[in-house]
């Protein structure tokens, strides 16, 4: 998968392209508008990540001549500008999906692979992690064949991580994601550390692999081996 | 007398003057004429020279009276002049004299001392705001300097990634404060949209308290919700839960494993009230009006080693002002302390 990243500050351009690349993709930089246009315009490329505010030709205006132009490749918008307004201006030039600086790298990916996965079939309604299995349908989980009892809520913060097996997923996207919370400043921190707290004393306590680990300073996530 | 006269407005001084002097001439030109008239019967020219010399006199008593009362009643002017062409954004402590309040000029001071006094008031809160900020950045920065700079002289791959996530808290931290100044800022010319409708205040009540049950529970606490099930109020669900949220964790912090904590909600006859009780150490009397303010801290260690940065409360302040609302503390020391916050109720 090639993704081309439309990014000013060569700092952040370099870490999202080097982050990426770890996570099995192929990246290349445009640091303008111009640049940017030019390289689209030259190779193919399967998504695009695209800052607003550029020198010279913005994102929007970029994004705009493309989507004029017929061209569907998906596009997420980075920009600093959180206004509902720009929102909206921003998906309604054709964006397929929008995240605010500053963002977690974590989240970036799993953004990506999600517009990249928009088109694949339909996941599969149950998910086994080591000795854990999850029946998203009949909302059940077991481990090593012993039932786990869940809450309603505990259930879809596991079935949250599991969707993105392997992947970081950090407060922000539980917040958003399995609390419906659309605003990035109420205090809901405590409340997700609680529920991991209570969610992985279920799921890990007495079981020699641990399965759901916190990666200090960027979130949770759920995976076979030990890590830090 | 005089007192009464220096009263009087500028206007009202020079039009009595004029009209003393005017009088004045009048009678005196009358009575000459008068007199001509009797003495020479038939001859008008006497009259004529009596309308020209009071004619005369009369302007150039109203010039003089216009000329004395003018130049005393602008005389601040020029020092008005001057001191305005002193001030500039760091001498705002500067005033205009009042020379004398009643006349114009001296209203034209006051108001514009009131004006200088406002500005004063908001350079001075501007300045303190940014002391604030500046500081709140800072001790994350410091934070991630130094652990950087630490880590920079470790090898050992553990301890690294641990530096690296420590600093990455810090960057959060920094991301959240950022994140709600940006929203206090915003809500001051308020264009943040809001949604006010109907809602039943039970079903967000409810929503908020499962969030924290969990929360509470861990801290041998309860969270005891009592609120009719037909409730309506006017509110925003986003902002409410927002207030709530912050209100009920701060609850939640600050007070004592056990005490139960209370979310109450019932009609008034103006205002739905929604009241977050507790029964913890309570807010001293001092603090109880400075508590909304952003960065004010009751216990300014504890809370920083929180995670606070004193935004908490200056946002659930904000949030239901937006909603048209109120919100007060009614606190005894040792006691605990109770938030209402008063929503518009639905007409029915």
């Amino acid at each position: 998968m090639r993704v081309l990243i439309i990014e000013d500050d060569e700092k952040t351009a370099r870490a999202i392209a080097s982050g990426l690349e770890a996570g099995g993709f192929s990246a290349a930089v445009a640091h303008t508008g111009e640049e940017g246009f030019f390289l689209l315009n030259a190779e193919p490329f399967d998504l695009v990540v695209l800052d607003w505010m550029l020198p010279g030709r913005d994102g929007i205006e970029i994004l705009r001549t493309l989507r004029a132009r017929g061209s569907r490749t998906p596009v997420l918008l980075l920009t600093a500008r959180d206004a509902v307004e720009d929102r909206v201006l921003g998906l309604e030039s054709g964006a397929d999906d929008y995240l605010v600086k500053p963002f977690a790298f974590a989240e970036l990916l799993a953004r990506i692979r999600s517009l990249l996965r928009r088109a694949s079939p339909a996941e599969a309604l149950k998910k086994t992690v080591a000795d854990l299995m999850v029946d998203l349908e009949a909302r059940r989980v077991s481990r090593a064949g012993r039932p786990i009892d869940l809450t309603p809520r505990e259930f879809d913060l596991l079935a949250y991580l599991l969707r993105q097996p392997g992947q970081v997923v950090t407060r922000e996207m539980l917040a958003r994601e399995v609390w419906g919370e659309a605003n990035r400043i109420t205090p809901l921190d405590n409340v997700i550390d609680v529920h991991i707290a209570h969610l992985r004393r279920k799921v890990d306590e007495g079981q020699a692999a641990k399965l759901i680990h916190t990666v200090r300073g960027v979130g949770f996530v759920l995976r076979e081996e030990a890590c830090g | 007398m005089s007192q009464w006269w220096q009263r009087r407005s500028l206007r009202a001084r020079l039009a009595a003057w004029y009209a003393v002097a005017g009088t004045a001439i009048c009678a005196a030109g009358f009575t000459a004429a008068l007199l001509e008239g009797v003495w020479r019967p038939g001859d008008r020219s006497h009259l004529w020279l009596a309308l020209a010399v009071g004619g005369a006199a009369a302007l150039l008593l109203f010039g003089l009276a216009g000329y004395f009362i003018a130049g005393h009643a602008l005389a601040p002017v020029k020092e008005m002049v001057e001191r305005t062409r002193r001030l500039s954004a760091r001498s705002l402590n500067e005033r205009l004299p009042v020379v004398n309040p009643h006349d114009e000029l001296g209203e034209l001071a006051t108001v514009f001392n009131q004006t200088l006094q406002q500005l004063e008031n908001s350079f001075a809160e501007l300045k303190r705001f940014t002391a604030d900020v500046s500081h709140e950045l800072r001790t994350p920065l410091t934070a991630i300097r130094a652990v950087g700079e630490v880590a920079c002289r470790e090898r050992n791959p553990a301890i690294l990634y641990d530096a690296l996530g420590s600093i990455l808290e810090e960057v959060r931290r920094m991301n959240q404060l950022i994140d709600r100044l940006l929203l206090l800022a915003r809500a001051d010319d308020d264009n943040v949209p809001v949604r006010l409708e109907a809602w039943l205040v039970r079903s967000a009540l409810l929503e908020v308290s499962d969030a924290l049950a969990l929360v509470a529970q861990d801290k041998q606490q309860r969270l005891e919700l009592d609120c009719p099930d037909h409730l309506l109020a006017v509110f925003d669900p986003g902002l409410l839960r927002l207030a709530l949220l912050n209100l009920i964790q701060n609850a939640i912090r600050y007070s004592p494993p056990a005490k139960p904590i209370t979310l109450r909600a019932f009609r008034r006859e103006d205002a739905v009230v929604i009241e977050v009780a507790d029964q913890g150490p309570g807010i001293a009397p001092e603090h109880r009006q400075k508590i909304f303010e952003r960065f004010y801290r009751v216990d300014k260690a504890r809370s920083r080693a929180e995670g606070g940065a004193g935004l908490g409360l200056a946002i659930v302040k904000w949030s239901v002002e937006r909603m048209g609302g109120t919100v007060e503390l009614k606190s005894e020391v040792g006691c605990g302390s109770a938030f209402r916050l008063r929503l518009r109720p639905v007409s029915p």
